[in-house]
């Protein structure tokens, strides 16, 4: 242990002298690309050449330094002989010694969900209270709190029910940062009856974005009882996904509505009216499935598989009548190859595979994927999409079960 | 007259850097296949060298940045925009892979595909994103877990917590890869710099 401490305050000191507070932090603000540079190198006409750039500096000085802190706490953590106290005290001692550091301190706080069951559930609860950390600090604090709750084992029922209370508490807090993490942490932690109304509170106070309204207010959908209530809820989060304006909120919220769509248990507990107004939106929002003859996208391809799947279960009453319908759609002479490989990427593609063959449709599809093929060049991910999908067809249906995609 | 060689010494040590500097420069390539690894410069000034990875799709990366939600989807050129672009690198076994069976869906009772290793790497990314999660500077995972059911009580789909590289290697170990592709101190660019095969 005491070599533990000393590597620990030693990379401490290291760590700190080089100004390591902002380490492993990539912004989000970047992620949008809003820098002036970021935004020019968008509109440069160049920008689908291959960029020139340099090799990483596998070992320059800041790397070893995180692959020593690294290796300090994953020792710690992977330590069969050493007891949950004396982790937790490894973990504590260093948040302690760096709280000034946020990235630091966040990065000894969130191991301690290493340790199950998490000891001294007071003492992070009383840290909760400190008026003195920061903000950055107190959302990791909840987030072990939470998970600590999540994972049940070990825990008591009291310290669940004081990790629930104080979360929820926080959901008032006065700095926003920590309000809209409680608020995101406690949707988790087993679908309470005032969330619908919780996180439309939040959405309006906006401590938490439209993204994370949308997702959490679907995944509470089904469990709203009253269908006045439900419809409600689902209306404001399609006007909240249309007026942010943003590809994102409306993407987030047709593949909420799928999971419930996809769930029988879910989708039972939709009221008609709900239905119908989810049916009207899988219609109007299509997914493209990106390929250009070189890149055939895999993510695309599983989201247009989705919504096909979906949207043929809103519309139809038996799950016969879905697998008829899914298969009238892909051996429709109009329909594009590149939908007909990613229907084979989706779980229903053996049963499709399958009917088309009983309706003697099949080699139609296959010649249609083999002459997009011929365009194709061998080695690309779209030939091999293609070539997937072909051999899914010569196979599929039968027991061997076979890769869907390449 | 003494001057004279100081700047001669000046221009010519300049000289040398430049062509230094333009032979260690290279075409550094975009990635070509699905599950390709993308490595950057951790864009904070005197820490490039720690990197920052992420996930091909085919189309677009996916990968963990310090924000909410943690999990996004960038096109390439937005991940190449944001600092020093390393290129990207391949696992080169995937082939040799078994198939993998994973869940379509997050709630219970699922429904499953069977993929490709190689796509399985993509799928359990996408996955990762739909359930949610945070993200860590450290090197603790948090696996995220489609729903969870604890006899008769069912919670989540519970939140993982990741940072950018340990996403990445959650993708790849749900591929089948093996614990062997990873070191136990891996950060960003270590795990960047496992596969010798680049693009």
């Amino acid at each position: 242990m005491k070599s533990g401490a000393a590597l620990l305050a030693l990379v401490s000191v290291i760590v700190v002298g080089l100004g390591l507070k902002y380490f492993m932090t990539d912004r989000s603000d970047e992620r949008e690309g809003l820098t002036a540079h970021a935004a020019r190198q968008r509109e440069d006409p160049t920008r689908n050449v291959p960029s020139v750039g340099s090799e990483n500096p596998v070992q320059s000085g800041e790397l070893s330094i995180l692959q020593a802190l690294d290796a300090s706490v994953l020792a710690v953590m992977n330590d069969k002989t050493m007891t949950s106290e004396t982790k937790f005290a490894f973990f504590w001692n260093g948040y302690q010694k760096n709280k000034s550091f946020v990235a630091l301190s966040t990065y000894y706080i969130d191991c301690l969900s290493s340790i199950v069951p998490l000891p001294h559930v007071d003492l992070l609860l009383s840290e909760l209270d400190n008026t003195m950390i920061a903000a950055q600090i107190k959302k990791h604090l909840m987030q072990v709190l939470q998970s600590a709750y999540i994972v049940e084992n070990g825990l008591s029922e009291d310290s669940r029910q004081r990790i629930l209370g104080v979360v929820k508490s926080n959901i008032h807090n006065v700095d926003p940062e920590v309000a809209g993490e409680a608020v995101l942490l406690y949707a988790r932690m087993g679908a309470p009856d005032d969330l619908a109304a919780i996180l439309g509170d939040a959405m309006q106070r906006k401590i938490i974005s439209p993204l994370d309204y949308i997702r959490e207010g679907a995944f509470q959908l089904p469990n709203v009882s009253d269908p006045k209530q439900q419809n409600a809820l689902l209306e404001t989060l399609i006007n909240a996904a249309k007026k942010s304006g943003s590809d994102e909120s409306e993407h987030m919220l047709m593949t909420s509505l799928e999971l419930i769509v996809q769930s029988p248990s879910r989708l039972a507990r939709i009221d008609s009216a709900s239905k119908d107004l989810i049916t009207q939106y899988l219609a109007t929002h299509e997914p493209v499935v990106q390929s250009d003859g070189f890149n055939y996208d895999l993510v695309s391809a599983i989201e247009y598989g989705n919504w096909l799947t979906s949207y043929a279960i809103v519309k139809n009453k038996s799950a016969v009548d879905v697998l008829d319908w899914i298969t009238r759609q892909v051996t429709d002479v109009a329909t594009d190859p590149d939908k007909i490989v990613a229907v084979l990427t989706s779980p229903v593609a053996r049963d499709v595979v399958r009917l088309a063959r009983e309706a003697g449709q099949l080699d139609g599809i296959k010649h249609k994927l083999e002459s997009e093929m011929a365009g194709q060049r061998p080695g690309t991910s779209a030939y091999s999409a293609f070539e997937a999908a072909l051999e899914l067809l010569q196979t599929g249906g039968g027991s061997d079960i076979q890769p869907l995609y390449p | 007259m003494r001057a004279q060689p100081t700047w001669c010494g000046f221009i010519a040590l300049l000289l040398l850097v430049s062509v230094t500097n333009s032979s260690a420069a290279k075409f550094v390539k975009n990635p070509q296949d699905q599950s390709d690894i993308l490595g950057r410069d951790l864009n904070v000034p005197g820490l490039g060298g720690i990197g920052h990875v992420g996930l091909w799709t085919g189309d677009r990366v996916i990968e963990a940045l310090d924000q909410t939600p943690a999990i996004v989807q960038n096109t390439l050129q937005n991940f190449k925009s944001r600092s020093n672009y390393w290129g990207a690198v391949y696992y080169p076994n995937w082939n040799r892979l078994p198939a993998v069976t994973l869940p379509s869906q997050i709630w219970i009772p699922y429904t499953y595909v069977v993929y490709s290793a190689k796509a399985a790497a993509v799928r359990r990314a996408v996955l990762i994103q739909q359930i949610g999660a945070s993200y860590t500077v450290s090197p603790y995972i948090k696996e995220a877990f489609v729903q969870e059911c604890h006899g008769l009580s069912c919670t989540g789909p519970t939140a993982g917590k990741y940072r950018c590289d340990t996403f990445v290697k959650d993708a790849y170990l749900k591929a089948g890869t093996g614990e062997l592709s990873f070191g136990a101190t891996d950060t960003p660019a270590t795990l960047w710099n496992t596969y010798p095969e680049r693009r």
